[in-house]
């Protein structure tokens, strides 16, 4: 079929489901990825990184062979940038097949970073930086050159990443409607938990869920202080804010250890606050993120119907369906475990069962339960079985 | 244990060096967009 054609389909086919209408094809969506692109190809990370046009082609191997709808692009396609700064949290798997998150090179602040984040923010950013890219604890002339470095890797990482989008957009037909790739446009509404700083970055998840009942209020102040600055920093576009696409976003990953009245206070007030305006215009959010979430999907009830798409992450789908699967839009499918463990009859099998019971009535959008991040997340062979079985499904014809 | 030394210049100071320095990459509205974008894969 031709790119562009492909992609108008996949276009309205979103547009029809996420008002819950059934579409005539239920898309399938791939919504994370880093290295499995390259693993699919059988390269080697480090062999192809420093070529633009070969990292993509290569990497773009598995988006041309597997019947695949809609994608973002690989979340990074270099690590050289923060290695030149002596900043290892993102190393080579040792296959060089991906990239892994190394936890033990994190390092986080103390819990004086809930005043320090109100009198000085800048000073606790710099201090933040100092420890996790060494680079910044050399001289200034060192510094600067490590800089200089890091930069030129990036300025190639980010032809790669370009150029991959362009091949997925022109050649394959692929459709975007995440708002962060694919040469969307640039008005962008999202938000994020205050939360978020602390869990993720400064004190880390463990201490950060700790000091709920260590230091509520300071984590109180410290997170209503940032939630003040992001109000003032909003800006509401009339037109844009009426165009479905490209979705406003939002993420949670700390909000699933949140109790209702935490996960009211921390996040869905401030949610809405600043998202209900747009989802009433007419703009449709893309709710992402990591972890069980089902004690909270029913608060989603409280937006505009067929105003959200929710990528569930470690949540029962079929259960996600009863809840709110008439009021917002799912993006579900088999989790690695089934893929990793799973034989060919069972993924099958799963995959049928989504069909069978998320898709009638639109709202529901095939794709792996996880993202695909390191290269052995899942194996190839469970992820084209997948994604195969979604075509057969779809379309009735074979992939 | 020596203790570590934190140098006078800020963080920002040398992305703006880098971002001013016309010897990596001609045009600058590149130039800041490369090391937003790099700030964002650095956790900062």
């Amino acid at each position: 079929m031709d790119p562009n054609e492909r992609r108008a389909q996949t276009e309205q086919n979103v547009r029809d489901l996420i008002n819950h209408r059934e579409p005539k094809k239920v898309p399938s969506s791939l919504n994370i990825e880093a290295g499995w692109g390259l693993m699919y190809a059988g390269v080697k990370w480090t062999d192809v990184e420093d070529d633009p046009e070969t990292f993509a082609r290569a990497y773009t191997k598995a988006h041309r062979e597997i019947p695949i709808d809609i994608g973002g692009g690989p979340t990074r396609t270099s690590l050289r940038p923060a290695h030149a700064l002596g900043n290892y949290m993102f190393v080579y798997t040792s296959d060089g097949g991906g990239i892994v998150h190394n936890q033990a090179a994190d390092r986080y602040l103390g819990p004086e970073v809930y005043d320090e984040i109100i009198t000085d923010r800048a000073g606790l950013m710099d201090r933040f930086g100092r420890m996790n890219n060494p680079a910044f604890l050399k001289p200034r002339a060192e510094a600067v050159e490590a800089v200089r470095n890091a930069a030129k890797a990036q300025l190639i990482a980010n032809q790669t990443s370009a150029l991959i989008s362009k091949i997925c957009r022109e050649e394959i037909g692929m459709f975007s409607m995440y708002g962060f790739d694919f040469g969307s446009p640039g008005f962008y509404y999202g938000y994020t938990g205050e939360f978020w700083t602390f869990y993720d970055r400064l004190r880390g998840p463990q201490m950060a869920l700790s000091d709920l009942r260590r230091y509520p209020d300071k984590v109180q102040a410290a997170c209503d202080f940032l939630y003040e600055q992001t109000k003032a920093r909003v800006v509401y576009d009339e037109e844009s804010m009426k165009q479905e696409m490209p979705f406003g976003s939002s993420m949670f990953h700390p909000e699933s250890y949140f109790s209702p009245a935490q996960f009211d206070n921390f996040y869905f007030k401030n949610f809405m606050e600043i998202m209900l305006p747009v989802m009433e215009a007419g703009k449709k959010v893309f709710l992402y993120g990591e972890g069980a979430f089902m004690k909270h999907i029913d608060r989603f009830r409280e937006t505009p119907k067929s105003s959200m798409i929710i990528v569930l992450d470690q949540d029962d789908p079929f259960e996600a369906k009863k809840r709110v699967g008439d009021w917002c839009t799912l993006v579900a499918g088999p989790k690695a475990e089934l893929l990793q463990l799973g034989t060919t009859q069972q993924i099958k099998d799963f995959v049928k069962r989504c069909f069978d019971e998320l898709a009638p009535g639109g709202g529901y959008i095939f794709a792996l339960g996880n993202g695909l991040i390191a290269a052995k997340d899942a194996p190839v062979s469970g992820i084209v079985t997948a994604y195969e079985t979604a075509y057969e499904l779809s379309t009735g014809g074979k992939a | 244990m020596d203790e570590i030394q934190i140098p006078d210049y800020s963080i920002m100071e040398i992305f703006q060096e880098v971002i001013d320095d016309d010897s990596w990459e001609p045009d600058r509205a590149v130039r800041e967009a490369t090391i937003n974008s790099m700030m964002f894969g650095l956790y900062m």
